[in-house]
Order: C-alpha cells, then structure tokens, then sequence
C-alpha cells in the first residue's frame, strides 16, 4: 500500500539524517520502526506522511506519488500522530471531530459527526466526550488522539511513540488498540517504539534503523542479536519464553 | 458555565443600549424624544439631524467596524504565531502606521487634521502600516523563522517606527508637531460615512477569510506537526493570515488613528468566558464583543470629561493594559507549574 524508494534527506551542511532508505509496508501490517535515538525514526515518517521533502527518492500511496498531491489529498490517505503533543483546552469530542479536518470545507456535517461518535464508541472513551482534554490522564489523552487519527478514516497509520511516558497498562492497552484496528479495518500501520519488548510483542514486521539507514526489515522472528547490538551498541539478546519474545539488555 | 444563548443575548442588549445612548450623548445634548424625531425624520431641528446621520452614526458604524477588525485580527495573529499576546498593536503596525501618519503630516505638509475621505494622512498611515505587515511577512518567509521569530520582529520593527517617529516630531515645528500628535489619539470621530463603511467592508471580508478557515485555525492549535498531519498547509495559512490581517489592521488604524489592545481584550474576553470554543465561535463572538466593547469606550470617553471628549485609544489603553498583564502573569504562572 505505501512504498518509499531510496529516500535520503541531507541537511545543508551535508549530513544525511536518511540514507537510500527503502520500503513497502502492506494492507493490515503493523511494523514497529525501533533503533537508537539519533536514528532517523521520527525523520522517515515525517517524510513518509509528506511533512518534510526527502532531498531524493519518492513515497508512494497505491502507486500514487504523494510529492504530487496536497495536503488535504495527502492526510486522506495517511493519518500521522506526531511525537510530542500538546493538549489544547477544548472537550474531547471536539479534538476527535478535528479528525474530520481534511474532509471539512466550511463546517462539519453529519456524516462526520457520526463516524466520530462511531469511533468514540468503538474506542472506549463515548463517556467522557464532554471532558476537557487538558484534565485527562496520559492514557485516555494518547486514545483521543488515536481516535482523531481514526476519523481522518485514512488507510495509513503512522504513530510516533505513541506510548512513551505511559504506565505499562495503557501502554499494552494502546497497542492493544492500535494492533486491532490495523487487522480489522486493514490499515497499514508504521509505529516508532522504544520498547522493544512491546515492538516484539505487537508488530508483524519490524524495522530495525540506524544512522538513518535500515539495518533490518521484515518479520520480527528473523530479527538476529546481532543486528539490535550492533544498532544499540549494547549486549541485546532475544530470547522465547512461553512462546512470547523477550528483548534481554 | 455561561452558555451561548446568554452571551449573544447580554452582548445584544448592550449593542441596543451604547448604540442609543451613542446617538443621543456628544457636544450637544437633546432629550430622547428630540433624538427619535431626528432619527426618523420628524422634527424640525436640521442641526440634530446632521448630527446623528451624519456624525453620531458613522462614529458608531466605525467603532463596531474597527472593533471587529481588531478583534479578529487579535484572534488570527494569536493563532497563527502561536501567541497570545500578539495584535496588531504588538506587532507593530499601529507604530507603522503612526510612522506613516506623522511622515506624512511633517515631511510632505499634510498638516490637515481635518479627513475629507482617503486624506494624505490616511493615505501615508496605511502605507506605514502595510509597509510594517510586509516587513513582518518578508519575515514569515525565512526558512526556519519560528512564530516567536516573528513576535520578536514585531518587537523590534515598533521600535524601530517609533524612534523613526520621534525623531521626526523633534525636528518639527509646533503645529506640525500638535497634527502629529492629534492623530496618534486613536479616535473614532476622525471619519464619516465612505471611511466607516470602507472599514465595514474590510471587516466583513475579513470575518468570512477567517470563518472559512475556523478549522484550519483549530489544527493550528494543536502545534505545526499536528496540523500538517490533518491536511492543513500551516505555512500558507500563515502567509494569507498574516496579509489579511494586516490589511484590516490597516484600514482601520489608517482611518482611525492608533486604538490598541483591543485585538486583546474582545478574544480573551471570549477565551475567559468559554474555555472550550473553537475558531467557528471565537472568531465571530470576538467580532462583535470587540465591537461592542469599542463602541462603550467610546461612549464612555465621550461621558467621562463631558463636554470634552477622551480620545477612545485612550480608554482602550487604560482597560486593555491590565488585561495584557494578567495575561502574561498567568502565562508565566502555567509556565512555572510545569
């Protein structure tokens, strides 16, 4: 569904934050991005949603070139959660229903105000719609704004660390909800981790980066020890205990 | 809680009264029966007539006008650059136009104080205040130029207009100094009916520019990358933004002389009263509370000292100075719970 072709993105000094970086990502895959700080994650998705222009190389949505399309066009096919976001005091329905935004000309109609309750509904937080934003927790804020990106109804996902700085029952409880709704709506879903436990646990495939090249791409059983020490540069091992992949550091 | 019903309903009742209240009080009092009369057409007494048609009513016309585009102005910029101390007061553009006012009242010898349509004084204060805009928007288009970036331009570009004004005014004569002077006293008494309705139209292209992009304003909020990720072209908005508010500013200012902190006192007046609205209701509500609130000043300025009328700048400035401050102390007080 999405594919990106020898992207590189070089700064003017002519560092390389990208490197000829390639890859296809498929209807109902989740791929985790894992790598060091530094790597290049948060860089490849704003380039792959079409925020940054890579300095080469192309992405395309369903053989369609995004370099030739507008944003609006652009957030119809990719729903992107950036890393770090501010909450904005106004009530959770009205942060949800922004979702709508690349399908709103003037006002919202009532077809968009119902796929937002729908979504609310499906996912868990239809109760506190009337709720200001600024006074929820961590998790029920990183849901509201997985639910903005789901009525934007886009068949790409991408969530950068969405659940950094949550306790680790949101955090199961967020990819939980992130893994199933990529199966059931058939979405493509790119999300940058740092827990590489959860990245094993959730992802289909996974890819490994680092100094803005992939070192690994593909299912997370072929991931070797090799590859994350030598990304990491630390001693990491993947071991399997009770048929669940453990990251050992 | 204050709903919406509530506030469009005070907000119509004080438009009715300041309106009445603005067409009977100036320099000459009449009973109210006098003014009726003169209103519609009866009476006998022509002087009266002239007065509320041809005075007291563009002078309300302009302080709902101005106040509007101020007020929506206020809205956009603190949207767009991200801040809500930004106007176009603190941008500078009122220090452009006054700029262009007293250039063009010293250098070039319009020394009118008298506005018969788009005098060379107008003339010269909205060139002040788009020259100023422009600046601010050459700004917008360095790469990597943050909102802030742009703030501090502003900062900068004032007082750079206001040394340029005052150095101007030391090497006057004392009428042209006087002329000057006269015309930074933001007054709504400065045009007639073409000046009134010209900033009507203005403000009214103004609100539908803002209206239509009320959503792309609430992205905004959300921060750049936010935005972006729901389909807005945050850059461009910023640009046309930047252009059309600076244009109303303008208009208004070139007109009317410099009237500041209105564009901060109507939108945070509807921010403090409902914390939860988007631009579809800041936007609008902004409009006719700073209308609204503009047109009590005024008629306050005219009651305060009467017979002698306060410039409404200055009313706006004794009200608008506070709110500035607590918002920049609560602004800090957020900062420093984090």
């Amino acid at each position: 569904m999405l594919t990106a072709n020898n992207l590189t993105f070089q700064l003017k000094n002519g560092r390389k934050i990208l490197e000829e970086v390639s890859f296809t990502l498929g209807e109902g895959e989740l791929c985790a991005v894992i790598g060091p700080n530094g790597a290049g994650k948060s860089t490849l998705m704003k380039i792959a949603c079409g925020i940054h222009k890579p300095t080469w190389g192309e992405v395309t949505v369903r053989d369609k070139k995004i370099s030739g399309m507008k944003r609006p066009e652009i957030a119809k096919h990719i729903a992107y959660l950036p890393q770090f976001t501010h909450a904005v005091p106004c009530s959770v329905y009205d942060s949800v229903l922004l979702g709508r935004k690349p399908h709103i000309s003037w006002h919202p109609g009532s077809n968009d105000k119902d796929i937002t309750d729908s979504v609310m509904e499906d996912m868990g937080i239809a109760c506190m719609r009337d709720k200001c934003v600024t006074e929820l927790s961590g998790g029920e804020f990183q849901k509201t704004l997985i639910a903005r990106a789901l009525v934007q109804q886009a068949e790409i996902l991408m969530l950068d660390e969405p659940i950094n700085h949550l306790d680790v029952r949101n955090q199961l409880d967020i990819m939980d909800t992130v893994s199933e709704i990529t199966k059931r709506g058939r979405l493509a879903t790119l999300v940058v981790m740092h827990d590489l436990n959860l990245a094993m646990r959730y992802a289909d495939t996974v890819m490994l980066m680092n100094d803005g090249k992939i070192i690994y791409h593909g299912c997370r059983g072929g991931l070797t020890d090799e590859a994350l020490t030598e990304a990491y540069r630390t001693d990491i091992s993947i071991r399997q205990v009770e048929g669940k992949y453990a990251v050992i550091f | 809680m204050v709903s919406r019903l509530i506030f469009w309903t005070v907000l119509c009742a004080l438009l009715v009264i300041f309106t009445l209240s603005g067409l009977k009080h100036g320099a000459v009092e009449h009973t109210w029966a006098e003014t009726a009369a003169a209103l519609f057409g009866g009476g006998n007494d022509e002087d009266l007539k002239y007065f509320i048609w041809h005075l007291r009513l563009p002078r309300i016309a302009a302080a709902l006008a101005v106040g509007g585009a101020l007020s929506v102005s206020g809205v956009i910029l603190q949207n767009i650059l991200n801040n809500p101390l930004a106007s176009s007061f603190t941008l500078g553009l009122s220090q452009g136009a006054a700029f262009g006012a007293t250039f063009s009242i010293i250098m070039l010898g319009a020394g009118s104080t008298i506005f018969t349509g788009l005098g060379s004084v107008a003339l010269g204060a909205f060139i002040g205040s788009v020259l100023s805009a422009l600046i601010i928007l050459l700004f917008s288009f360095v790469r990597g130029m943050t909102p802030q970036g742009l703030i501090l331009a502003g900062v900068a570009m004032s007082a750079f207009f206001s040394a340029c004004t005052m150095l101007m005014q030391f090497f006057s004569t004392d009428t042209q100094l006087a002329a000057a002077v006269f015309w930074t006293f933001g007054d709504l008494g400065k045009g007639g009916w073409s000046e009134a309705i010209t900033v009507i139209c203005v403000t009214v292209a103004g609100l539908l520019f803002s209206l239509r992009l009320s959503w792309s304003y609430n992205a905004i909020q959300w921060g750049e990358l936010s935005a972006s990720g729901l389909g807005v072209e945050v850059k461009k908005i910023r640009i046309a933004s930047l252009a059309a508010t600076s244009v109303m500013a303008a208009f208004a200012t070139a007109y009317y002389g410099v009237i500041g902190f209105v564009g901060l006192i109507a939108p945070h007046m509807v921010r403090l009263i409902f914390r939860h609205s988007g631009h579809g209701f800041l936007i609008p509500a902004s409009a006719v509370l700073g209308g609204v609130f503009l047109l009590g000043a005024d008629l306050m300025g005219q009651l305060m000292f009467y017979p002698v009328s306060l410039p409404v700048g200055v009313i706006t400035a004794f009200a608008g100075v506070p709110m500035f401050l607590f918002l920049l102390l609560r602004r800090s007080m957020k900062h420093a719970h984090r």
